[in-house]
């Protein structure tokens, strides 16, 4: 048993369900993540021990004024905004929208910390659940708001029905030294498309978690992207389940990481079916004392012949003071297989930036058109132009604020 | 006009110029040539102002003001055009909005106005059809994909719309076919004029076919070995450059 934490003080056994005690006992025996669990080498995320969290799950009395405002990417989108005491749906979707107790549908009995700290304090999940042959007219913009100093936690379950197709963008927003806990659990029907952009922009301090389950049947395809730009402390972690033929499941993002904070982005797909493609596509981009994590794994079951996966995990540092800890791993059983990987941590090219500046762009011109370049080979892979426009603006402010 | 005097460059703690002295007046067309290793490249690139070449001695001037201490892009500014002889591929940059930003910068940092983007059109649509390229090309990321020549092209275009007083061509003809020499050399010698002069770079003679230099020069082992008229380099084209070679 690991010492009491703050999570301690705040969990309440007498209202939890079974299920979450035993969640809770297992985040309880291996204590939150650090160095020594080899999933988390680079990340330790103990210092939320000592924070000074409140609680965000009871949820006060309803409050009509949101913390922020929306901005969504989308003149017509369908919204939903999620706060410590609000649940805003747009009603064209509550159809499709239901709530249900948290029973272990989003996580399974796992011995990941953060996924059993979720589970534990985790009373409901939100389901969006699209029948068959059901395609939304207009995308879904979800806006996630953590308010400053709190914990909150939040389940999502994503099912597409046969030939179903959704673009979801998850916009998260976690104030002030607040800590974000996530889980999310995608399931693809056969021939199901989901387009699923998460922007995580985070304000100082924050503490972000992402865990996010796909799996996905035949002719499934998945274009997932996420933006990591702020928060003290971010992991997004992806367990992605390729269990079709014929699907293509591809899951890109950049990182944008500056003064002390961490990054870390951790995934592993696995290749159960044959004949199908997967793509694992990062760009990090490291400042100042800044820490980046990739994690990737592609595993090929004996049976997935003619997988065809691909991993490319590029970084570049700006100051010598960061660092990247790059682990691409391929676990490959079939014989007839194709799975390439690419892993580059380095500066910007001086040779390019003496070109661009023959020809009179300023040093700083030249540095932020050459990370411009360098972030946008993977905003491409989301194939959306007004995702990408919102997306490379945003680049556009990061580079600007940098020291 | 150009003026270098006495310039000694080291590179990683080799001297590669040892006292080169080059004076090309307004108006003239100037060639060297070369050996391999002879110093070629690491004149144009301390000429542009590349980092990593160190000036131990002597100065580069240009049109009047010392360009020896100068960035890059200030030399950009101050007229100075290098065509280099690998242009980088840049992916993720279109050519077309480098070509605009390049030119708005050195407009900027001339004291001009920018220019609206229908000007710029105007201009880029003028200056490529000239040289044989499409606007499909000028939308694909900067140099990506192109062949050699088409890197080559890209680079005369740069310079056409830069206007240059002062362009340094660098191996130009390097991966050329024939056809490409000649758009290429076309497109250098429009910008020829009494208010402009070039410096072409090059290791074989064919290029001054095209471009035919008022003077022709010898660089080797760091130094000018020779200079003379463009009889020079038929000499060179015959003779090789062995007798330079040994020289001390």
């Amino acid at each position: 048993m690991q010492p009491d934490t703050v999570f301690d003080t705040i969990f309440d056994s007498e209202i939890a369900s079974d299920q979450q005690r035993q969640a809770f006992a297992r985040f309880k025996s291996s204590g939150l993540p650090h160095r020594r669990m080899e999933a988390w080498k680079y990340s330790d995320f103990r210092d939320l021990a000592k924070r000074d969290l409140n609680f965000d799950g009871e949820g006060d009395e309803a409050n009509d004024d949101l913390p922020f405002t929306p901005r969504p990417i989308f003149e017509e989108s369908y919204q939903i905004v999620l706060t410590a005491d609000q649940l805003r749906i747009d009603e064209a979707l509550e159809p499709y929208i239901r709530f249900e107790a948290s029973e272990g549908s989003v996580i399974g009995k796992t011995d990941n910390p953060m996924a059993n700290l979720n589970q534990a304090f985790c009373d409901d999940v939100i389901i969006l659940d699209l029948p068959d042959n059901t395609a939304l007219d207009k995308p879904v913009e979800l806006f996630i708001y953590t308010s400053e100093n709190a914990f909150a936690v939040q389940q999502l379950y994503i099912s597409l029905g046969e030939k179903a197709g959704l673009r979801l963008i998850e916009h998260v927003r976690s104030g002030t030294n607040s800590f974000y806990n996530q889980a999310m659990r995608i399931e693809l029907s056969k021939d199901a498309h989901l387009d699923h952009t998460v922007l995580q922009q985070s304000d100082e301090g924050a503490t972000y978690y992402n865990y996010v389950h796909l799996s996905g049947k035949n002719q499934t395809g998945y274009q997932g992207f996420v933006l990591n730009k702020g928060a003290a402390k971010a992991r997004f972690e992806m367990l992605s389940d390729v269990d079709g033929e014929q699907s293509e499941l591809s899951i890109s993002g950049v990182n944008l990481i500056d003064g002390d904070r961490l990054n870390d982005i951790t995934l592993e797909t696995r290749h159960n079916e044959p004949n199908a493609r997967s793509r694992q596509h990062f760009k990090t981009v490291l400042n100042d004392q800044a820490t980046g994590v990739f994690q990737g794994k592609i595993y090929v079951d004996r049976k997935a012949q003619k997988t065809d996966g691909y991993q490319m995990n590029n970084a570049l540092l700006l100051s010598p003071h960061c660092q990247m800890n790059s682990k691409p791993q391929l676990e490959i059983y079939a014989d007839d297989v194709k799975c390439s990987h690419g892993a580059t941590t380095g500066q910007l090219d001086k040779n390019a930036l003496f070109y661009l500046r023959s020809r009179g762009l300023s040093k700083e011109q030249a540095t932020e058109l050459l990370i411009h370049a360098f972030v946008a080979e993977a905003v491409r892979d989301i194939g959306h132009e007004d995702i990408e426009t919102h997306i490379m603006e945003g680049v556009k402010q990061w580079l600007l604020t940098r020291a | 006009m150009l003026e270098i005097k006495d310039l000694h460059v080291e590179v990683e703690g080799k001297e590669i110029l040892k006292g080169l002295n080059l004076s090309i007046p307004k108006g003239e067309v100037h060639a060297i040539m070369g050996p391999n290793g002879s110093g070629k490249s690491t004149l144009s690139y301390v000429i542009a102002g590349r980092e990593d070449y160190e000036i131990t001695k002597g100065e580069i001037w240009l049109d009047g003001h010392n360009i020896t201490d100068m960035e890059p892009e200030e030399r950009a500014a101050a007229g100075l055009f290098l065509a280099f002889q690998y242009p980088l591929e840049i992916p993720g940059v279109p050519t077309n909005n480098f070509l605009k930003t390049s030119v708005n910068a050195v407009r900027k940092l001339r004291g001009q106005e920018e220019l609206k983007p229908v000007e710029f059109l105007k201009l880029m649509k003028e200056k490529s059809g000239a040289l044989n390229m499409s606007q499909d090309m000028l939308k694909r990321g900067l140099n990506v994909g192109f062949s050699g020549g088409e890197k080559k092209r890209n680079e005369v275009l740069q310079m056409l719309m830069l206007e240059p007083s002062m362009a340094v061509l660098d191996e130009t003809d390097s991966g050329l076919d024939i056809d490409a020499l000649k758009i290429v050399a076309q497109g250098v010698n429009t910008l020829r004029g009494p208010e402009r002069s070039m410096l072409v770079i090059t290791h074989y003679q064919r290029l001054l076919d095209y471009i035919v230099p008022d003077k022709v020069h010898v660089l080797a082992q760091g130094k000018i070995q020779r200079s003379g008229g463009k009889e020079l380099a038929l000499e060179l084209e015959e003779k090789g450059y062995g007798d330079f070679e040994n020289a001390a």
